[in-house]
C-alpha cells in the first residue's frame, strides 16, 4: 500500500508506534504537490520549512519516549479564512492580501495540540462567499477529477487537496454548505458539526450565526477523529458549546437496525439531476436492506430556505465586513478625506460577489426595509427550524443529495448568480437551523465525476451521522470488492 | 422597484463606490436579488418569533461573563505590523475632522 493511500487515522497510528517516520508521509505529500499543485491550485500559502521543522520536532519527541497525539504527524491543510499565527491569512481577498495574524484560531491550535502538521492554507471563494472557489482573488481551484470543472466551494481548496493527496485531511468552514458541497464535488467526506461545536475564535467572520468549521477527510473515521480534535468549548467564542460526547471509538459502530430514515420529497422539483436522485435512493435502499426503516415525507418549506439564507447571510456579512476600512489592517487606498478613503479601499479591496452581497445585506438591514426583509427572514428561519424539529420526532436521520448538480464547468456559475445560489438548496437548512450534516461520496456520475449524498441529524447527533456514514462506507466497500 | 435613490443610499451606507457607468447594471442586479428573496413574503409570519441564534434556546445558553482580569495579549509589534501605515507605536490614519 502506498503511503499516500493511508487515512489520517492509520497514518497517525503508524507514526505513534514508530513504524513510519513523520518526515516520510510529509515528503510524499510534497512530491504530490509538485506534481499537481500547479494545475489544481489548492493552496494559497504552503509552509514547507515550517512543516519539515515540525515533523523533525515530533520525531524527536517520540524518540524521547513521549506518546504523540491523536493526529501525530498528519499533514493537514487549513482553509485560508482561519487565522494562523505568523502565517499569511487572506480569505481569498485582495483586502487581506498581506494580513499576518498574531494568533492561531482555536481550531488550528487544537490541531497543533493533537500533533498535526499544518501544511499551509487552502484556497476559497472570497470570504467564503461562493460555491465554486472561482471568486478567490488569487485564482480558481480546479477539480482533481476533471480540471475543466470546479472543485466546488467555498472550501474548494481543502476538498481538492484531500481528493488529490496534496494533504491527508483538511479543515474547511461551512456557512451554507461550504464544507459539504466541495466534498461532494471532489468525492471526499465533509462534515459540518452542530453550530457552536467548533469555536469561531479566529475564523474570519462571514455570517456569525451560521459559520462553523468542519473536517474534510478521506473517510468517516478520519472525520470523527478530526471532529474530536477541533471541537472545544472556548471562552473566546460565547456561542461555543460544552460537549462531552465527541470522543469516538477507533471503529465507528455501523449498525443501522431499526434506524428511522426520512427522505424529504420536497426538493423544489426542478434542477435535481436524475442520476443524483437515483444515487441517493440507492444509498437509502442499501441501508434499508440492513434493517433501517425508510420513509418519504414532505418538509413543505424548501422553497423558502435559499431566500431566507441569503437575506440573513448577506445581512450579517454586510455588518461583519464593515471592519475592513483600511485603518488598522488590510488594504488601504489613500484618498482625500476619511470617507473617500473608506470607499476607495472597500471598492478596490472586495471582489464583485462580495460587493454584491454587502449591498443586498445593507439593503435588508436598512431603515424602512429591516422588518420587511431581515426580520421576515429571521421568522422564516423559525418556521424552517420547526419543520425540521417535527421531522426529527419521526426520524433519526434524513438522507438527500448534497448538491442538485455535479461539479459545474469552470466559468458557468458566474453567468447567473441566482441560479448558483439555488444550488445551495440542500445544504443551507443545516446552517439556518444549526443541525449537523455530512456529505459522503456515494456513486460516480456518467460524466466521471463524484456524486455526494447528504446525511442530516438533529442538533448534537453527530454520532448518528458517523454511524450511518460508516455503514454506507462498508456497504460501498463490499460492492467494490464484489 | 429598486430606485436609483435607493441604490445610492445603500452604496453610501455600505461605503462602496458605484461608478456612474455601472449604476444601471447595479440597480438591476440589486432588484433581481431583492425580487428573489421576496418569495418569503408568501408566508404568514405575523405571529412567528424571529430566530436569531440557533443553539441558545436548545442548549440553555446564557450570556458568558468573566472577571475583568488583565491578561497578556498578542504582541504589539505583530498587530502594528498589519497597519497599512504606522508612525512609531501608532497606526496612522487619515484626518477624521477636516
Amino acid at each position: 500500500m502506498k503511503i499516500l493511500d493511508l487515512t489520517a487515522v492509520e497514518l497517525a497510528g503508524r507514526i505513534r508506534r514508530g513504524e513510519i517516520d513523520a518526515m516520510e508521509p510529509l515528503e510524499a505529500v510534497f512530491d504530490r504537490i509538485s506534481e499537481r499543485e500547479e494545475q489544481l491550485h489548492c493552496y494559497l500559502v504552503l509552509d514547507r520549512d515550517g512543516a519539515r521543522a515540525r515533523a523533525r520536532e515530533l520525531q524527536k519527541r517520540r524518540s524521547a519516549g513521549e506518546t504523540l497525539g491523536l493526529l501525530a504527524g498528519v499533514p493537514v491543510a487549513v482553509k485560508d479564512n482561519l487565522c494562523t499565527k505568523s502565517m499569511r491569512t487572506t480569505c481569498g481577498s485582495r483586502m487581506l492580501e498581506n494580513f499576518i495574524p498574531s494568533y492561531d484560531a482555536t481550531a488550528v491550535r487544537n490541531l497543533r495540540n493533537a500533533d498535526a502538521i499544518i501544511l499551509g492554507k487552502t484556497n476559497l471563494d472570497e470570504f467564503g462567499m461562493g460555491n465554486t472557489t472561482e471568486s478567490s482573488y488569487f485564482g480558481m481551484t480546479r477539480n482533481p477529477w476533471n480540471v475543466e470543472r470546479s472543485a466546488g466551494g467555498s472550501s474548494g481548496g481543502s476538498a481538492a487537496a484531500v481528493a488529490s493527496g496534496e494533504c491527508y485531511a483538511a479543515i474547511g468552514t461551512d456557512t451554507g454548505g461550504s464544507v459539504r458541497q466541495p466534498a461532494s464535488h471532489c468525492g471526499v467526506v465533509g462534515l459540518k458539526p452542530t453550530y457552536g461545536t467548533v469555536s469561531r475564535n479566529g475564523l474570519i467572520a462571514y455570517c456569525s450565526s451560521m459559520d462553523q468549521a468542519g473536517p474534510v477527510t478521506k473517510d468517516v473515521r478520519d472525520s470523527a477523529a478530526l471532529l474530536s480534535v477541533i471541537a472545544s468549548s472556548d471562552p473566546k467564542d460565547a456561542t461555543s458549546l460544552q460537549r462531552d460526547d465527541l470522543s469516538f471509538p477507533e471503529n465507528i459502530p455501523q449498525d443501522v437496525e431499526s434506524l428511522r430514515i426520512g427522505i424529504p420529497t420536497d426538493d423544489s422539483g426542478k434542477g435535481l439531476d436524475p442520476e443524483i436522485r437515483e444515487a441517493v435512493w440507492s444509498v437509502a435502499t442499501a441501508l434499508k436492506e440492513r434493517g433501517a426503516i425508510l420513509e418519504e415525507f414532505d418538509l413543505g418549506i424548501t422553497k423558502y430556505v435559499v431566500p431566507a439564507y441569503y437575506t440573513i447571510a448577506c445581512g450579517e456579512a454586510s455588518s461583519n465586513l464593515e471592519r475592513y476600512d483600511g485603518m488598522k489592517y488590510g488594504l488601504r487606498v489613500s484618498a482625500v478625506g476619511l470617507h473617500e478613503t473608506y470607499r476607495k479601499t472597500r471598492t478596490a479591496g472586495f471582489g464583485a460577489e462580495v460587493r454584491r452581497r454587502i449591498l443586498l445585506g445593507t439593503f435588508a438591514l436598512s431603515e424602512g426595509y429591516y422588518d420587511e426583509y431581515y426580520l421576515t427572514a429571521m421568522k422564516v428561519r423559525r418556521l424552517i427550524k420547526d419543520a425540521y424539529d417535527k421531522a426529527f420526532l419521526k426520524y433519526d436521520v434524513l438522507i438527500g443529495p448534497t448538491s442538485p448538480q455535479i461539479a459545474p464547468k469552470l466559468g458557468e456559475a458566474g453567468m447567473d448568480p441566482l441560479a448558483s445560489y439555488l444550488a445551495d438548496v440542500y445544504t443551507v437548512p443545516a446552517n439556518l437551523t444549526g443541525m449537523p450534516a455530512m456529505s459522503l461520496p456515494c456513486a460516480m456520475h456518467s460524466t466521471g465525476l463524484p456524486i455526494g449524498v447528504q446525511l442530516t441529524a438533529a442538533l448534537f447527533q453527530e454520532k448518528t451521522l458517523l454511524r450511518v456514514g460508516a455503514a454506507w462506507e462498508q456497504i460501498r466497500g463490499q460492492r467494490h470488492e464484489g | 422597484m429598486i430606485s436609483m435613490e435607493t441604490l445610492e443610499r445603500v452604496g453610501r451606507l455600505a461605503e462602496l463606490e458605484i461608478p456612474e457607468s455601472q449604476r444601471k447594471a447595479a440597480r438591476r442586479d440589486l432588484e433581481k436579488m431583492v425580487t428573489f428573496v421576496d418569495v418569503m413574503k408568501e408566508l404568514n409570519v405575523r405571529n412567528v418569533e424571529p430566530l436569531y441564534q440557533v443553539t441558545a434556546e436548545r442548549a440553555g445558553m446564557q450570556n458568558v461573563l468573566r472577571d475583568d482580569v488583565v491578561e497578556e495579549s498578542e504582541g504589539r509589534e505583530a498587530l502594528l505590523g498589519n497597519a497599512p501605515k504606522r508612525r512609531g507605536e501608532f497606526a496612522s490614519v487619515p484626518k477624521t475632522f477636516a
